[in-house]
């Protein structure tokens, strides 16, 4: 299948442009060869290097400008905790330099009132599966996490639901809906009383809250999700670049 | 140095696009034609297509997945909200509704050790520019900033009478130096003692805090802030798609 195996070379360039400047060939700040010089380097076509080194600029290991080239930025090994980009909380936690495990995983049916009820919209005697969950960062707890998610999303499952692994995950085995994409807000907050207790803070300390909504294709919204970060543990980073 | 990318074709093509959405012509969530479609409705090159896409995607206008092809975003975060957005101080205000101000800029010179030193990765025994400011939104204190800069390599005494707030700006006019990219740390935090008194708030109100780490073109680290902001004026928002 030709998308397949464009995608496939493209990985393969991505991977190979890293590894050259893993290896040193490439310094932060250098600029590295044309499109076309690449293209002769590697026997590609330019669109294969033009689409990898896209790929390159997503993921923040380098930036393209009009009138100046390709360069490459200091930050390749600081990437898996770009909020924008990190996979997953135990990821997250790793790349702050901690060893993830959780502690703490509850799941309810509640009905109304709640936040989730509030999020969705929705009648106060709707069911609303609501799961807690704490992550610890080399046993210290870190992140602490509330979803909620409609009951009526999985009309087979009889009882409380049993969840292990990912909300997303689970949502879409046994909701037969595709999640295509999320939506985030970022705050600063006080820790609440349950906060302070579960995150084993002193009263009213400072955290991050991400407010998640998963939707479908449609836009619909599967899962609300406030995730609150012990910043003095997690660390989140980003890369801002100039426009021109 | 300037870049002209009024006349460049991509960025005509950039404009005209974004036009097309925000007047519906395509909607959020919906796909875009291909390239070649494009290209050929607009009369330039592919590549030029291509181009004023991946400016779209780079400004979470438009979406694109591999093999799948352009959606328009969901949702289009208003600029003063783009969490990846470089963006001045007084220009994030302004997008974000609030008339600017500069309430102070404090400047001092301190030796290390000190945040500045330990972040630039510069010997304890080199002085460093420290700048205090206090921006305000429609005349309330809205962030605190406390800057280092390297001035080793800046080749005249600084003149800060012409200060408004924008560092950038000011590093570019009075010594030529150029900042491409920012390095950011996002955290919650308490405000330091200074930072409470300044904004008159109490001892536990929650920061919004963005730490920058600036470089030039040629990746040196030019100056670092430490950053707090008020968290009813300051949130930010991003839209991701599922890998």
């Amino acid at each position: 299948m030709k998308i397949e195996s464009t995608e496939r070379l493209r990985s393969a360039l991505h991977d190979a442009i890293i590894e050259a400047i893993n290896c040193g060939d490439f310094q932060p700040g250098d600029r590295l060869p044309s499109e076309s010089e690449l293209a002769e380097n590697f026997d590609v076509s330019r669109n294969s290097i033009r689409d990898a080194l896209a790929s390159l600029e997503q993921s923040g290991v380098v930036i393209r400008r009009q009138g100046i080239g390709t360069i490459v930025t200091p930050f390749s090994d600081r990437l898996r905790t770009r909020i924008d980009l990190y996979r997953g909380m135990a990821d997250l936690i790793r790349g702050s330099g901690y060893e993830p495990d959780q502690e703490f995983d509850r799941i309810d049916l509640i009905t109304g009132p709640s936040e989730g009820h509030i999020a969705f919209g929705i009648d106060d005697n709707e069911h609303v599966v609501f799961r807690r969950r704490i992550f610890q960062a080399d046993n210290q707890p870190a992140i602490y996490i509330r979803d909620y998610f409609r009951y009526s999303l999985i009309p087979n499952i009889k009882g409380i639901p049993k969840i292990s692994g990912d909300t997303i995950d689970y949502i879409e085995k046994n909701g037969h809906k595709r999640i295509f994409y999320m939506f985030n807000e970022i705050f600063a907050v006080n820790a609440d009383h349950e906060l302070t207790e579960a995150l084993k803070m002193i009263n009213s300390d400072p955290l991050l809250l991400l407010k998640y909504q998963f939707l479908d294709e449609s836009s619909e919204p599967l899962i609300f999700a406030d995730v609150f970060y012990n910043t003095k543990i997690i660390k989140f980073n980003l890369l801002r670049i100039r426009d021109f | 140095m300037e870049y002209d990318t009024k006349n460049h074709k991509h960025a005509v093509i950039y404009e005209l696009l974004l036009k097309a959405i925000n007047e519906g012509d395509y909607l959020p969530g919906n796909s875009l034609p291909s390239e070649s479609q494009l290209a050929k409705d607009y009369q330039v090159s592919r590549n030029s297509v291509r181009e004023a896409l991946a400016m779209l995607e780079r400004d979470a206008i438009i979406i694109r997945r591999q093999g799948i092809g352009t959606f328009v975003a969901p949702r289009i975060i208003e600029k003063g909200k783009r969490i990846d957005q470089f963006q001045t101080l007084p220009e994030l205000i302004s997008n974000l509704g609030y008339q600017p101000g500069l309430g102070f800029n404090h400047i001092s010179r301190v030796k290390g050790p000190s945040y500045g030193h330990q972040t630039l990765g510069i010997d304890d025994g080199v002085e460093l520019l420290v700048s205090k400011r206090l921006y305000s939104a429609d005349g309330k204190p809205a962030m605190y900033v406390t800057e280092y800069i390297d001035m080793r390599k800046f080749d005249q005494v600084e003149d800060w009478s012409q200060f408004d707030g924008d560092m950038m700006a000011f590093l570019y006019d009075s010594h030529g130096v150029e900042i491409y990219y920012v390095f950011a740390k996002i955290r919650a935090a308490n405000g330091t003692p200074e930072v409470v008194e300044a904004f008159g708030v109490e001892p536990h109100f929650p920061f919004l805090c963005v730490d920058h780490l600036a470089y030039s073109i040629g990746g040196d680290a030019v100056s670092c802030t430490q950053t707090y902001g008020h968290s009813e004026i300051f949130e930010y928002e991003f839209v991701r798609i599922r890998d």
